[in-house]
């Protein structure tokens, strides 16, 4: 009996199998999500960890005035491993023609804490960010990188050109991030030797009589208890110091870090969201398909009862074909999933951070990818058990008879006046509702998931724009550190306003919670924003009052260094990129901790304009509104790659559920159109019956699925926050009709391909017999 | 090029000429289902095609139903040769010219007995109600398919094929899947539906006795003609055993 079985089930499968591809396609596309996303959180999680751990990265940044002998039996008293460093914010350039850019450059004395990975060259010399070197066509041992410094000795300030030739290549974990800024490393040797021979020149004193040692302003720290170091340090240079403590950081305030950070959580995620709709549709499928077959073969079952094979057996028999076809397409959208997402997603990382290539090595998680094989074929197995299990419940003689249940069909009197393709199309839906969900269901997920793609590109669009076209009307933003930028401005050629601002980076506790944010002290009555504080007035930025429970009147405290305020909210107002609290008046924190800015209104912004306010003495980073819209963009790529994959994936959907109800339906009424086409109804009728059937549950599942885009967009990008954006979100009526466009246009290309299909039915086959 | 239409010939006599038709099947012709028949039917017969499973008497059903392309040979009806419609006309053929009963039936199992009939009937021509009526099947008319027994099915399904009042009316095993008493009614209504002779009934079957009934019987075996009769006197269906 069993090889007779197994016959059986091989035939059954054959000749099913363009039923069954729809199946396999289904839970090969989740199988491919699932283990792609899970293997690429691994790969993603195991490179960045093993970027820090090889890196050395510190866990604590102290900034301070300077570091001397005392400083430094300090912290070697204090047990933790630390480091020094001269850090340097300025701009740099490429002599044979590259513009100058904001550069961060750190020079080194060991490299034991927060050490580059060397990608190419050597570490001796000058050092460069491995994206910026390629990206720029740059050449080892012949390009140089020029910069600007300013320097003190002896009471005295000297400022000089230096430049270093690019003696190697880096990624650096601290500065992967390489958006707006390059990350350069220079050793202490090397600029020692430079800076020095600069000030011996300028002062005319003999280079071997002078000795300068560097001006350490940076200290980093391997710690395990970040807390009770941080209050050893204060406390230290609060009472003990010859040198200031000017702030200190941890991990969570390194954008790199944190970036790399909330990737890994967002890679994580990934693995929650798109796999599991997709599995829920194969569900839906499987039952629906493996429910179609047993119908189909009812008579047969029938037949199997009546001679005395055990339900067990039967049962048994069908199930295995949800498994057969679940493993089947587990198992290849494994093997692809492991072999394409992860590559993709890591084009994507590797244009947005600094990884080093050698930490990026497949890393299988094979018991997870095992579980995910094994249980999608238990899932098939089981479903499909649900699937046979009515009908193999019912008496072997119910089953010989005639297959249609009339139950359904009866009270349908009131569609007698429509026309015949209509009334055939609505009670072959009623006749069968597990085939009419599994339609609506598969086209409400394309119809919300096409719109949750298309939502976040409007979301982006929306959120950016309400700060960067509604909040904020400047034309131009800038930060400086130097009084004179504000004269040398009066040169800028078509300007016409600007007004200065305040940034500070402050802690916020209010309701037992505290987040750190910005603080913006901006002018009163400022004509750059619509963010409107008087004096004595604060306004928090709606996400961060929401986070923290805040309402307007609610006290907050805010600390930053030794200073803490407290103060009372006036108004809560919606912000995507420019989240923080805005204030007007001066309530005396320490100048060291602020960021002066500029927003300047002018007219005619060009790129010559922005180069003239960065070759200003004493500018950082000057932006037109539309060059920090592409900044913010860049950070924000990821999700814009996920926009593009959910609309992807979104037809897939419709097209495998599409064609396996078509399939289905053609399938289970062969015998119909056979017939019809006998009693001389032509290719149109038919097919507009078809169409009618297809049309009333796209119609319904695209409601459904317009009613949910809405939450499934929510939910998306609230499990995907990044840090530079707090989400407005958004669905642009286009994208509603962009939407019902594409399932329209699926649905008839779909419908078109059943054309010949139908035409192709041979009516004396078809007839033949019941069988 | 001039639209293909299915215009007969105004002075048609009801007869259907079929010369030296011939239907092979396999790559190289080897199955010859239908081998160079030639006959012609008159209005007002009942024939009765007598065969073994397989000797070709379905496929000439088919044939003159338009419901399978010849290998050689021509259908002519009116002056038309059907052989060679395009499959539109072929359409618009078996909607106004044949009508089919089967021996499973084929109805639409979600439409009533009433749409079922309705499913064939032209504009201007007999009405469904009418058809169910001469079936004797008026009171069921509301009933779908499961909810009616197989001879009632049939019925209907000879309903749907009267409705249209058609030229040939092409029965393959009506009463294969009934009992006796029932099959003998079928049997009866088709005689019965051509009181007027004004169609030519063709009843397809490998039960002998029911040739007794018929005006003409032809009998095939292996796609050949060897037998064509006219039968003076047929018997009446109460006499004979089916």
């Amino acid at each position: 009996m069993n090889r007779v079985f197994k016959k059986l089930t091989i035939r059954t499968f054959f000749s099913n199998f363009k039923q069954f591809l729809s199946v396999i396609l289904i839970v090969f596309m989740a199988s491919m999500l699932l283990s792609g996303f899970i293997t690429n959180y691994y790969m993603f999680d195991n490179a960045i960890t093993t970027y820090f751990n090889k890196t050395n990265l510190a866990d604590l940044w102290f900034y301070v005035e300077g570091v001397d002998e005392n400083d430094e039996q300090f912290f070697s008293n204090l047990g933790v491993e630390y480091e020094k460093r001269l850090y340097i914010e300025t701009k740099a350039g490429i002599p044979s023609g590259l513009a100058s850019n904001n550069a961060k450059i750190y020079i080194y004395d060991e490299g034991k804490i927060s050490n580059p990975y060397i990608e190419t060259g050597q570490w001796w010399g000058c050092v460069i960010d491995k994206n910026v070197y390629s990206n720029n066509n740059l050449q080892l041992g012949i390009d140089e990188i020029q910069f600007t410094v300013s320097y003190e000795y002896l009471g005295q300030n000297f400022e000089f050109d230096l430049s270093f030739v690019i003696t190697g290549t880096m990624s650096l974990d601290e500065c992967a991030d390489s958006f707006s800024s390059w990350p350069i490393l220079i050793s202490k040797e090397a600029f020692l030797t430079k800076v020095n021979t600069a000030i011996c020149e300028m002062l005319g004193i003999d280079y071997q009589e002078f000795i300068q040692e560097l001006p350490y302003n940076q200290i980093l720290v391997k710690t395990e208890d970040l807390e009770a170091t941080v209050s050893a340090v204060q406390e230290y240079y609060q009472t003990s110091s010859q040198n200031e403590l000017y702030y200190s950081f941890d991990r969570t305030s390194i954008e790199s870090v944190v970036l790399l950070n909330s990737e890994i959580d967002q890679s994580r995620k990934m693995i929650y969201v798109f796999p599991i709709i997709f599995l829920f549709v194969s569900i839906l499928i499987i039952l629906t398909t493996i429910n179609q077959l047993v119908l189909q073969e009812r008579q047969r079952i029938g037949t199997l009862k009546s001679i005395g094979i055990p339900d067990k057996k039967i049962m048994r028999h069908y199930s295995k074909f949800g498994a057969l076809l679940c493993a089947i397409g587990s198992v290849l959208g494994v093997i692809f999933g492991i072999a394409i997402i992860p590559s993709i997603m890591f084009i994507k990382y590797n244009l947005v951070y600094s990884i080093p290539d050698d930490y990026v090595v497949l890393t299988i998680p094979y018991l997870y990818i095992l579980l995910v094989i094994f249980g999608i074929t238990l899932l098939g197995y089981l479903v499909s058990v649900c699937a046979c299990h009515s009908i193999l419940h019912k008496k072997p003689v119910d089953l010989l008879r005639f297959n249609v249940s009339s139950s359904r069909i009866k009270g349908t009197g009131r569609l007698k006046k429509l026309p015949f393709t209509l009334k055939m199309a609505i009670r072959n839906i009623r006749i069968k509702p597990i085939r009419t969900i599994m339609a609506t269901i598969g086209i409400a997920g394309c119809m919300a998931l096409l719109l949750c793609g298309f939502g976040i590109g409007d979301t982006l669009d929306y959120s950016i724009s309400y700060d960067f076209g509604r909040n904020f009307h400047y034309d131009i933003t800038t930060t400086y550190t130097d009084d004179m930028f504000e004269y040398n401005l009066y040169q800028l050629p078509g300007m016409t306003y600007y007004e200065k601002y305040e940034k500070m980076y402050v802690s916020v506790s209010a309701n037992n919670s505290v987040k750190n944010t910005n603080l913006f002290k901006i002018e009163e009555q400022s004509l750059m924003t619509d963010i409107y504080v008087l004096s004595g007035e604060t306004v928090i930025s709606k996400s961060i009052a929401d986070e923290m429970e805040i309402s307007r009147g609610d006290k907050i405290t805010i600390t930053l260094g030794s200073k803490m305020i407290e103060l009372e909210v006036t108004k809560i107002v919606t912000t995507s990129v420019m989240n923080g609290i805005f204030i007007c008046d001066d309530y005396g924190f320490d100048e060291s901790y602020k960021t002066l800015g500029m927003w300047i209104e002018c007219s005619d912004v060009t790129d010559e304009k922005i180069d003239f306010i960065n070759s200003i003495n004493g500018t950082n980073t000057g932006y037109s509104m539309s060059q920090y819209i592409d900044n913010i963009n860049t950070k924000i790529s990821s999700i814009n790659i996920m926009t593009n994959t959910l609309k992807i994936f979104a037809i897939a959907l419709a097209i495998v559920v599409l064609l396996n109800l078509i399939l289905l339906i053609l399938k289970e009424r062969v015998r119909e159109i056979a017939t019809l086409k006998v009693l001389g109804r032509n290719q149109k009728s038919i097919m507009l019956t078809l169409l009618f059937e297809i049309l009333i549950m796209s119609i319904c599942g695209s409601i459904i699925g317009m009613i949910l885009g809405y939450p499934l967009l929510v939910l998306v990008l609230s499990i995907n926050k990044v840090e530079v954006l707090n989400y407005l979100y958004k669905i642009n009526f286009i994208s509603y009709i962009l939407s019902i466009l594409i399932v329209g246009l699926t649905i008839l290309v779909v419908t078109l391909l059943s054309y010949n299909k139908v035409k192709k039915i041979n009516m004396i086959e078809s007839l033949k017999s019941v069988e | 090029m001039k639209k293909e239409e299915l215009i007969f010939d105004e002075n048609y006599d009801g007869a259907v000429t079929i010369s030296h038709l011939s239907k092979y099947y396999g790559e190289n012709n080897e199955v010859k289902a239908l081998d160079n028949v030639t006959l012609q039917l008159f209005k007002g017969q009942f024939v009765v095609i007598l065969g073994a499973s397989g000797s070709g008497k379905s496929t000439l059903l088919n044939l003159l139903g338009g419901m399978d392309t010849v290998t050689e040979g021509s259908i002519n009806i009116a002056g038309v040769d059907i052989t060679k419609l395009s499959e539109k006309t072929k359409t618009k053929y078996r909607r106004e010219v044949v009508g089919f009963v089967f021996q499973f039936y084929n109805l639409m199992p979600n439409l009533t007995a009433l749409e079922n009939v309705e499913l064939s009937e032209l504009p201007g021509g007999m009405k469904s109600e009418e058809a169910l009526k001469l079936v004797g099947l008026e009171n069921r008319k509301n009933n779908f398919p499961s909810e009616l027994s197989g001879g009632e099915q049939q019925r209907v399904s000879i309903a749907r094929a009267i409705v249209k009042n058609p030229t040939m009316l092409l029965c393959d095993e009506p009463t294969g899947a009934l009992d006796s008493k029932t099959g003998k009614k079928i049997i009866k209504l088709l005689q019965d539906i051509n009181i007027n002779k004004d169609k030519i009934i063709i009843v397809v079957t490998h039960n002998s006795n029911l040739a007794k009934v018929a005006d003409r019987v032809i009998k095939i075996s292996d796609g050949k003609i060897f037998f064509d009769e006219i039968q003076e006197n047929p018997l009446s269906i109460e006499e004979i055993d089916i």
